[in-house]
């Protein structure tokens, strides 16, 4: 159904074959595909692989095997075009350490001519970043570090935002100023702009996410927009009585002190008769979570139930 | 051209710029007025190998910064390549700048010092002027160059010491005077050796941080 889905839509990103090997890991992704005028959440646990696949179609990582196809147009290496159109940011160093936010500037004016100085100064006015905070980039907190990349990519035009864990060194306050620039940037790419983000801050960022890619070591377990994923899962809550019995069902299984909690598959659903369950939409936050739980290598402990006749006695 | 000179000054900071390109010329000359040249000499490739800290400390090391910002871009490469370059030939336009005033306003003021340089024929001016500048870029550039294999501070510190020492030593080598243009030529060879390494190098480092 995605694979129509995402048919309908021009992708702004088409991959196929991506394999890149590390020692003990190995991203393999047969097709990937990120619609185009949206934003892609990639979420998935450590070392699933994320970080490397945004490095790879940023262009800052080129051992890999596979074509990328950028912007609709025939397969082939990144090059200085393409670049242009991007903007990256990313958890790693950036700048460097000695740099102030005037060298940022200057650099950003050398490296990209879609560079708008003017846009540059704003934004960083308006995320609080000014010249005698900035003495060098080493001393800047993570947020604060982060503002500035951020602050360097929306200052120039381009197609395609790639960022990497944009929302981990932000505030609360900033992930929901983080989502109002996403919001802002693909609102004004009158559908021709695209952000794809990686996150473990799945619910700060859930109001900004159209579409969302699961992944665990190095494959993509799951994909969809996001209201899809919501038709296509359903968060269950029931008593510990029927926890066994729900266990054989659910994609996933969270226990508590009375009952449990997990997810199901929608077509799923009508196998849970005559439990004592109740059933939910789910966050985008819950499927996650679900979904990398039933692909986790991560010896997890097995939840113990409590029926409600074990709590009353 | 502008563009190069920029990607170049890109690097430094205001107050690199402040340094480096005005007051050490000067604290140097005023140096040389009272202490002659070879203490400029002697003094240059310190300053260079310290100060580079503030430019491209340690990004020969193998933790060093792998500059993702500079690798989004297809310019990025040769932004660095272009301000390795430059610095090496800045260090250069330095010493040749430096040292020559140096010589003339002690001329000028015939500084007690520098009796012995009041005495210099023209030819032999020349080649004394062509050795001391020779000498020192080379340390300094060998200097940096080592330099930038270290990541703190001390080890800058170190390599400029050992630059400083082994310009002082160059002072001592046999028949100088007689010798100095051929002695300017061997440095000037080596400097030239050393600068195209340094640049590979930096190339080499930058074109590594897209692979593994």
């Amino acid at each position: 159904m995605e694979e129509n889905k995402l048919q309908e839509f021009q992708n702004v990103i088409q991959a196929t074959n991506i394999t890149k090997k590390y020692h003990g890991f190995a991203l393999q992704l047969p097709n990937l595909a990120l619609p185009k005028g949206f934003a892609t959440a990639l979420i998935g646990e450590n070392g699933a692989g994320k970080t490397t696949l945004l490095n790879i179609l940023a262009g800052i990582r080129l051992d890999f095997k596979g074509d990328i196809s950028y912007f609709g147009k025939p397969k082939g290496p990144i090059n200085s075009e393409i670049q242009e159109r991007i903007g990256y940011t990313g958890p790693r160093s950036y700048f460097l350490p000695h740099w102030t936010l005037s060298q940022v500037e200057e650099v950003n004016e050398l490296l990209f001519a879609n560079f708008h100085k003017d846009r540059f100064r704003n934004i960083c006015q308006e995320l609080g970043i000014t010249q005698s905070k900035v003495k060098e980039i080493k001393k800047l907190s993570d947020g604060n570090r982060m503002k500035l990349m951020l602050a360097s990519v929306l200052a120039r035009d381009t197609k395609l935002l790639i960022l990497d864990e944009p929302a981990s060194p932000l505030d609360p306050l900033m992930r929901d100023k983080l989502c109002d620039l996403i919001r802002t940037y693909l609102a004004q790419g009158n559908g021709e702009r695209s952000v794809f983000f990686s996150t473990h801050n799945i619910s700060d960022m859930e109001n900004v996410t159209d579409y969302a890619i699961i992944m665990d070591h190095g494959r993509i377990v799951e994909e969809g927009f996001v209201e899809d994923l919501k038709e296509k899962y359903i968060l269950v809550k029931g008593d510990g009585e029927d926890a066994n019995a729900a266990k054989e069902i659910l994609v996933s299984m969270t226990g508590s002190t009375y009952g449990f909690e997990g997810l199901c598959a929608a077509e799923n659903l009508d196998r849970l008769a005559g439990m004592n369950v109740v059933s939910e939409v789910p966050t985008l936050s819950q499927i996650s979570v679900g979904i990398m739980k039933a692909n986790t290598n991560l010896k997890l402990s097995t939840p113990s139930f409590t029926t409600h006749r074990e709590i009353s006695s | 051209m502008t563009k190069k000179i920029k990607s170049y000054l890109v690097f430094t900071s205001f107050l690199y710029r402040l340094v480096m390109f005005l007051l050490i010329p000067v604290a140097l000359t005023v140096i040389g007025l009272q202490f002659g040249i070879p203490m400029v000499a002697a003094l240059i490739p310190l300053v260079e190998i310290v100060s580079d800290y503030r430019l491209f400390g340690g990004i020969q090391t193998k933790e060093a910064v792998k500059l993702d910002f500079l690798n989004t871009s297809g310019n990025g490469r040769a932004i660095m390549k272009t301000a390795i370059s430059l610095d090496i030939f800045r260090k250069l336009v330095s010493v040749v700048v430096i040292l020559p005033i140096c010589f003339l306003l002690i001329l000028l003021t015939s500084a007690e010092q520098s009796s012995d340089v009041v005495s210099f024929g023209s030819d032999t001016a020349v080649s004394f002027l062509c050795f001391a500048a020779a000498s020192c870029w080379f340390f300094s550039v060998l200097g940096t160059y080592m330099g930038r294999f270290g990541s703190q501070f001390w080890f800058s510190l170190l390599m400029g010491y050992l630059g400083t020492i082994l310009e002082v030593f160059c002072w001592f080598l046999p028949n100088l005077l007689r010798y100095a243009l051929l002695y300017a030529t061997g440095f000037m060879v080596l400097g030239i050796w050393v600068s195209i390494l340094a640049v590979k190098t930096i190339l080499k480092k930058v074109e590594g941080s897209y692979y593994d």
